[in-house]
C-alpha cells in the first residue's frame, strides 16, 4: 500500500540508498569503459582513441601513436546526472528540494521528476604502440521513478526502477603494422565480470518490496556478477598525408560471444562488428580529427539506429590541449582536456538515452575525471 | 584555426540531420534540438510525466483500440481516467485509514468540494472508466505475479472499485458534511448497485494486495447491511443519513 512518508517509500529509500555503489547502469554496443575525452567528443572512437580507451575500442591504433611507450598511469573519473548535482547541492544547502517536505522524503519525492545518476571509473594502464595492459572498473547507478506508472512493466501505479550495469575486468592488447600496407591490426584479450540488471519497485505493493529487498540481495553477492573470457579484433586502415589523414576502421567485439559464468543476466555478451570512418587535418602542432561510427553492424542488441551512430570531433591543440564535441546518442556532447605531462585532467557533459528515441528518457551527465602518470 | 572550426561546425551540422526531425505538440519534443520521431507510446509516456493527461488518454486509447489483448497499456489508461477523475494515487496517504471505513471512504477519495453536481458526475464517469477497463482484462492479466502489471492492476481494480463506490456516496454530502435531504432522495436503485456492487467487488479483488483498505470496505458493508431499510438503496440512503454531520 502507498504510504506517503511512511514505511513503504522510507524502507525503499534506505534500500537503495545502501547499495548505491554497488549499481550500474546498462550498456549494449558501447565499449564498457570509455575514455571522458572520447566521450566528449560523440563516443565516436574506433579510429582515433585515447589512453586506455585504444585498447577497448579498437587494438589497432596502437602503432600510429608516434612514442613507443605511450602512457603509464592512472584515470579516476567521476559522473553524476545534472538533476542529480542540482539535488545534491540543494541538500548540501541545507535546503529541502521541494518546499512542504523534509529532506529524505523530499529526496525520494525528488526522484519522481529528476532521476539519480552517479558513476564512478578507475582505469590502471600501461600502453605502448605494439601493446598495452588496462585494468578498468566502471560502476554507475540509474535510478528513476514514474508517478503515473511505469511504460516498460506497464504498472499504473507509482513504481522506482534501477537500472544497474557494473564492468570489472583487464584487458591486454597486441597490435602490428602490416610491412607493406598502410594497415594495422590488433587483438585484445579480456577477462570481464559483469553484474547488469534492471529492476523496478511498485511502491504501492509492500510484498513487492520484500521481494525486491531480496532479490537486491542476491545481485549485489559476489557470485551474482557473470564472469567470462573474450577477444576482440580490429583494423585500421591509414591513409596519411601531408596535412590530411584519412582512417577506415572495424572492429568485431566479443568474438564468438562471451558466454559469462554465474547466475546472472545477460548469460552472455553477443558478437558484434562494427566499422568507423576518420579524416584528420593536421600541421606539424594541431590537428582535427572527424569521425563516425556505425557500432553494432547487424544490429545484435536490436538498438534504435540514433544509438548505433556515434559522431565527433577532437581538436588537438599544440599537443597538450583537447576539445571534443560530437553527437552521442541523440544529443550533443562536448569537453575537454588539458594534459600537464604528469597530470591529465579531462571533463565532459554528454547525455545518456534511455529511452529509444532522443529526449524520451535522456540523462544529462556530466564527468570529471583526472590521470596521474607520465608519457614517455 | 577558423577552418577547423568551420569543418568541425560543418560536420556536426551533417550528423544532426542524419534523419532526425522534431514532430509532435509535447514540450519535451519541442525542447529536444535532436530527435526522431516518438512512437505513440513513447509520446504517450511523455505526455504523462509532464501531465497532460488528455492526449495520454487520446494516444492510449487508440493503442489498444488497435491492439486489445496488448494488455500493458490498460493499467495507465486507467491510471489516467482515475488521474481525471479527481484521483491521484500518490497522495493518497494511507496514514489517514486510521478512522472508520466511512471516513476512509470520505475523506480518501474524491468528494464534491465546492464543485456542481453535474462536474462531479463528469469525474465519478471517469473512475467508472477506470474500474470498468481493467475489468475488461482476463483475470490472469490483473493478477499479482502472474504479468509485470499484475499487481499493478490488482491493487488498481481494488482502489478504484473503491473509489467509484466512495465517490457515489460522497455526491450526496455538501462540502461541510451536510447531507442535503432532497438529494438523498434521488438516490437511485442503480447507484444502490453501484455503491454496493463495487464494494463487494473490491473486497473480493483486494485479496492480499491492500490489507489496510480490504477491512475498512468490510466495514462499510457490514454497516450497510445493519442499517434500517427493506431495499439496499434504503440502507444506504439510511447508511448516509447516519453519518450526517
Amino acid at each position: 500500500m502507498l504510504i506517503r512518508g511512511g514505511g513503504v517509500r522510507l524502507s525503499f529509500f534506505y534500500i537503495g540508498l545502501g547499495l548505491l555503489p554497488l549499481l550500474a547502469w546498462g550498456k549494449t554496443n558501447q565499449p564498457f569503459y570509455e575514455d571522458p575525452f572520447d566521450l566528449a567528443s560523440g563516443g565516436a572512437s574506433l579510429t582515433w582513441a585515447t589512453q586506455e580507451g585504444i585498447l577497448i575500442s579498437n587494438p589497432a591504433l596502437l602503432p600510429y601513436g608516434g612514442t613507443l611507450f605511450r602512457w603509464a598511469g592512472e584515470k579516476t573519473t567521476v559522473s553524476a546526472g545534472k538533476d542529480s548535482i542540482a539535488i545534491a547541492q540543494k541538500m548540501a544547502n541545507g535546503t529541502n528540494v521541494t518546499k512542504d517536505t523534509p529532506s529524505t522524503q523530499a529526496l525520494l519525492d525528488t526522484l519522481f521528476d529528476s532521476p539519480v545518476h552517479v558513476g564512478l571509473s578507475q582505469a590502471l594502464s600501461l600502453i605502448t604502440n605494439n601493446g598495452g595492459f588496462a585494468a578498468v572498473t566502471t560502476q554507475e547507478p540509474d535510478v528513476r521513478a514514474w508517478k503515473y506508472g511505469d511504460p516498460e512493466t506497464g504498472a499504473g501505479t507509482p513504481t522506482v526502477q534501477i537500472h544497474g550495469e557494473s564492468y570489472t575486468g583487464g584487458i591486454g592488447s597486441l597490435a602490428a603494422h602490416i610491412e607493406g600496407l598502410p594497415l594495422s591490426l590488433g587483438v585484445s584479450a579480456k577477462y570481464v565480470l559483469v553484474k547488469d540488471f534492471r529492476s523496478s519497485l511498485e511502491l504501492v505493493d509492500p510484498q513487492a518490496v520484500q521481494q525486491f529487498s531480496d532479490t537486491f540481495s542476491s545481485m549485489v553477492r559476489p557470485s551474482g556478477f557473470g564472469r567470462g573470457m573474450g577477444l576482440d579484433a580490429g583494423s585500421l586502415l591509414f591513409l596519411q598525408g601531408s596535412a590530411v589523414d584519412f582512417r577506415l576502421a572495424s572492429t568485431v567485439t566479443n568474438i564468438g560471444g562471451v558466454a559469462l559464468q554465474g547466475s546472472t543476466t545477460p548469460a552472455s555478451l553477443p558478437q558484434y562488428m562494427s566499422a568507423g570512418a576518420g579524416i584528420t587535418f593536421h600541421n606539424e602542432l594541431d590537428a582535427l580529427h572527424l569521425a563516425v561510427d556505425v557500432r553494432d553492424l547487424t544490429n545484435v542488441y536490436h538498438d534504435p539506429t540514433f544509438k548505433r551512430i556515434y559522431a565527433g570531433a577532437k581538436l588537438l591543440l599544440r599537443r597538450y590541449i583537447g576539445l571534443g564535441v560530437g553527437l552521442y546518442q541523440g544529443h550533443i556532447s562536448y569537453g575537454g582536456e588539458i594534459d600537464l605531462w604528469i597530470f591529465r585532467l579531462a571533463a565532459n557533459s554528454y547525455t545518456r538515452e534511455y529511452g529509444n528515441a532522443p529526449g524520451v528518457d535522456p540523462r544529462p551527465i556530466y564527468s570529471i575525471s583526472l590521470s596521474i602518470g607520465i608519457t614517455l | 584555426m577558423k577552418k577547423y572550426v568551420l569543418l568541425s561546425s560543418l560536420f556536426l551540422l551533417q550528423c544532426s540531420k542524419m534523419g532526425l526531425e522534431c514532430a509532435g505538440t509535447l514540450e519535451e519534443e519541442q525542447k529536444t534540438a535532436y530527435c526522431t520521431e516518438k512512437s505513440p507510446d513513447e509520446r504517450s509516456m511523455l505526455a504523462m510525466k509532464q501531465g497532460n493527461f488528455s492526449l495520454a488518454q487520446t494516444l492510449l486509447e487508440n493503442l489498444i483500440h488497435s491492439e486489445p489483448t496488448s494488455y500493458f497499456r490498460y493499467p495507465r489508461l486507467a491510471a489516467v481516467y482515475a488521474i481525471q477523475a479527481g484521483f491521484i494515487l500518490l497522495d493518497a496517504d494511507i496514514t489517514k485509514i486510521s478512522g472508520t471505513g466511512f471516513s476512509t471512504l470520505t475523506h480518501l477519495f474524491p468528494s464534491p468540494k465546492g464543485e456542481s453536481r453535474s462536474a462531479f458526475q463528469k469525474k465519478m464517469a471517469k473512475m467508472n472508466a477506470a474500474k470498468t477497463l481493467l475489468l475488461q482484462m482476463p483475470e490472469v492479466e490483473r493478477t499479482s505475479g502472474k504479468t509485470s502489471y499484475g499487481a499493478s492492476a490488482q491493487f488498481q481494480l481494488t482502489v478504484y472499485l473503491t473509489a467509484f463506490a466512495a465517490m457515489t456516496l460522497n455526491q450526496f454530502f455538501s462540502a461541510d458534511g451536510q447531507v442535503d435531504p432532497t438529494l438523498l432522495q434521488t438516490l437511485s436503485a442503480e447507484d444502490a448497485v453501484n455503491i454496493l456492487g463495487s464494494l463487494v467487488q473490491a473486497a473480493q479483488a483486494s485479496g492480499k494486495i491492500s490489507p489496510t483498505l480490504t477491512p475498512k470496505i468490510q466495514e462499510v458493508l457490514d454497516e450497510i447491511d445493519q442499517a434500517n431499510g427493506e431495499s439496499s438503496q434504503q440502507k444506504i440512503q439510511d447508511f448516509i443519513q447516519s453519518h450526517a454531520s
